[in-house]
């Protein structure tokens, strides 16, 4: 019985039907008059210009055509794989050997002969030699792709180089092109916080991104690059309005930012522009502000900057380095200077190992070791630092005020 | 959102009991006055410019702070801030009124809020899927609570973001422009 017939038909004309117990019709293309013998799949070699198919190329095949063609072709090669696969499994299955139990063998028992260890340690090298992350055996995609290959069978051969770094890299594009439309469809009804944050890059230029969060994701909408541009309130609220008009301005709730004074004013405008859209000052940033605030009070400041004293000396040399780690089992923290609140965490660890740090300005290796130094000054300030109760007392009370708002922060 | 109203008073809460020296975490360690004149003034000043009413109508909307402990029916100031998002979320004059009737009947735990399970789902979900999940019976309010509550009052998805520029290598870093990106 025969099948419906496929859109390759409609394109051709039957000059003259099989004769009966099947075979061929005879064709004439309807866009280069052709007149050739064949089934479906020579039409499709036809206009597809197979080589194989024995046929001559049509010199005249639209493009929408020729690209229908290709995925029905496609299609039906995977159906032939799948089918051989199974008939090959069949064939093996049946020349089993039965053992004298009777017991059918599995179809895994028997292919499974083909040592799974050794495929793992080429995995383990493949994994090592590029130095891939080792994580990457969990990733879900990596596994999905794995699986994927396994089930297809033995006839998968891997993307080529080209192919990775161009028609499948489009390919992604359109699948990621279409997650994002139903993204945005559903931050349509949830709405949107736009945020937006400075960064210089490592050529040292100022950029500024603006992204689109929902709780269902983050969706990055632009950066630019504001070199030579002086980014006053006018000058962001332009950049960030023109970001809530392409994303529609009735998404947009909220915009946050740095609380920078800056950030404020053009969110004060924003506000002025976009009169549904509410202006929020970015929660942490703000808090590391307060800690920095009360890091300019004095008798903050000098508790910081005598633990800071003491830090650099012990972690600098490494001798003084050597004799600290012996006596405690946690490190010490060093502070970055773009975050504040990790001024607070070093003073933190530092109370943390308060006992290791006292034993060791007192140590006899300590202080063999100091005096033998040139820096002999600087051993002794950091020994009368770390024995001070007036010290440790500021860096108690210290932790007492600020460990809720570090506790918010982390 | 909701939240980070209720963090920032806490902290305020924990500064006082620090003066008085009665905190319960950090025993024995108790502010002088100037001390803490110095550092409550910093906070309160920080938390005026943190101020936004997004905040405020996120504590009103927020499912966890309706119990009379968090003292929401005399505080004046968080149903300003409510109001005013409301304005601006919902233009017209008669879904205000229906808004602000709903939140009433969710005050009163009226109907489905009156039930032990729900009051315990309050407590226990985000504030916004709670809404989605059981503001039904709300409709209008529903609306506003989701879309309040939904929010973000952080900028780290764009710090993120600048991790993964850092990641990009030298040589086809120096290609990959803004314009690019």
């Amino acid at each position: 019985m025969r099948n419906e017939k496929g859109p390759e038909w409609t394109e051709v004309t039957i000059l003259q039907e099989p004769e009966k117990g099947g075979g061929n019709f005879q064709v004439k293309c309807g866009h280069c008059e052709l007149m050739f013998w064949g089934g479906a799949t020579r039409i499709r070699g036809h206009f597809l210009g197979q080589v194989a198919s024995g046929v001559k190329k049509c010199t005249k095949c639209p493009q929408a055509l020729k690209k229908q063609l290709q995925d029905i072709d496609q299609a039906k090669r995977e159906q032939e794989t799948q089918k051989r696969k199974v008939q090959d499994l069949d064939e093996a299955a049946a020349t089993l050997p039965q053992g004298p139990t009777k017991k059918q063998s599995t179809l895994k028992a028997a292919f499974g002969k083909q040592d799974k260890s050794k495929v793992d340690v080429m995995w383990g090298r493949a994994f090592y030699g590029n130095g891939l992350s080792f994580r990457l055996i969990n990733d879900p995609h990596f596994k999905a792709a794995v699986e994927a290959t396994t089930d297809f069978g033995e006839n998968y051969k891997l993307p080529s180089l080209v192919s990775l770094r161009t028609t499948l890299l489009d390919k992604e594009k359109v699948l990621v092109a279409a997650e994002l439309k139903s993204f945005m469809a559903s931050a349509r009804s949830s709405k949107a916080t736009i945020t937006s944050d400075g960064w210089s890059d490592t050529r040292n230029r100022p950029l500024l991104n603006l992204l689109m969060v929902t709780p269902k994701g983050e969706k990055f909408l632009e950066s630019v690059d504001t070199s030579g541009d002086t980014k006053d309130a006018d000058f962001i609220a332009q950049v960030v309005g023109k970001a809530i008009k392409d994303v529609g301005a009735e998404t947009v709730v909220q915009v946050c930012m740095d609380s920078a004074a800056v950030c404020k004013a053009a969110g004060r405008k924003l506000e002025v522009h976009f009169p549904h859209i509410t202006f929020t000052p970015c929660t942490p940033h703000c808090l590391d502000l307060l800690l920095e605030d009360m890091g300019k009070l004095d008798w903050v400041s000098s508790v910081i900057a005598k633990a800071k004293t003491t830090l650099k000396f012990i972690t600098n040399h490494h001798k003084s380095l050597a004799i600290f780690r012996s006596l405690s089992k946690l490190e010490l923290l060093k502070p970055r200077e773009t975050r504040f609140a990790t001024n607070f965490i070093m003073l933190q660890r530092m109370h943390e190992v308060k006992a290791s740090l006292q034993q060791f300005v007192v140590s006899d290796a300590w202080g063999e070791w100091n005096q033998k130094s040139s820096h002999e000054m600087e051993g002794e300030e950091v020994h009368d630092i770390l024995t001070s109760a007036t010290f440790w007392k500021g860096v108690k009370e210290l932790l007492a005020v600020s460990e809720s708002i570090v506790c918010l922060l982390c | 959102m909701g939240k980070v109203y209720y963090a920032m008073f806490l902290i305020g809460e924990e500064l006082g009991a620090l003066k008085e020296g009665t905190s319960e975490q950090h025993l024995g360690v108790k502010l002088s006055a100037i001390k803490y004149e110095q550092i409550s003034w910093l906070w309160r000043k920080r938390w005026e410019y943190l101020h936004s009413d997004m905040h405020l109508a996120g504590f009103v909307l927020e499912p966890e702070f309706q119990s009379a402990e968090y003292g929401q029916d005399q505080n004046a100031e968080v149903m300003q801030g409510f109001l005013n998002i409301l304005e601006k979320l919902v233009p017209d004059a008669d879904d205000q009124t229906k808004v602000l009737q709903q939140l009433a009947q969710f005050r009163n735990q009226e109907g489905l809020f009156g039930r032990p399970d729900i009051q315990a789902a309050m407590r226990a979900m985000p504030g916004w899927k709670f809404w989605q999940q059981w503001g039904q019976q709300v409709l209008e309010l529903q609306t506003v609570g989701v879309t309040v509550l939904s929010q973000c009052s952080v900028a780290s998805a764009c710090e993120r973001n600048w991790s993964t520029y850092d990641f990009i290598h030298s040589k086809k870093r120096n290609r990959l422009t803004p314009q690019r990106a």
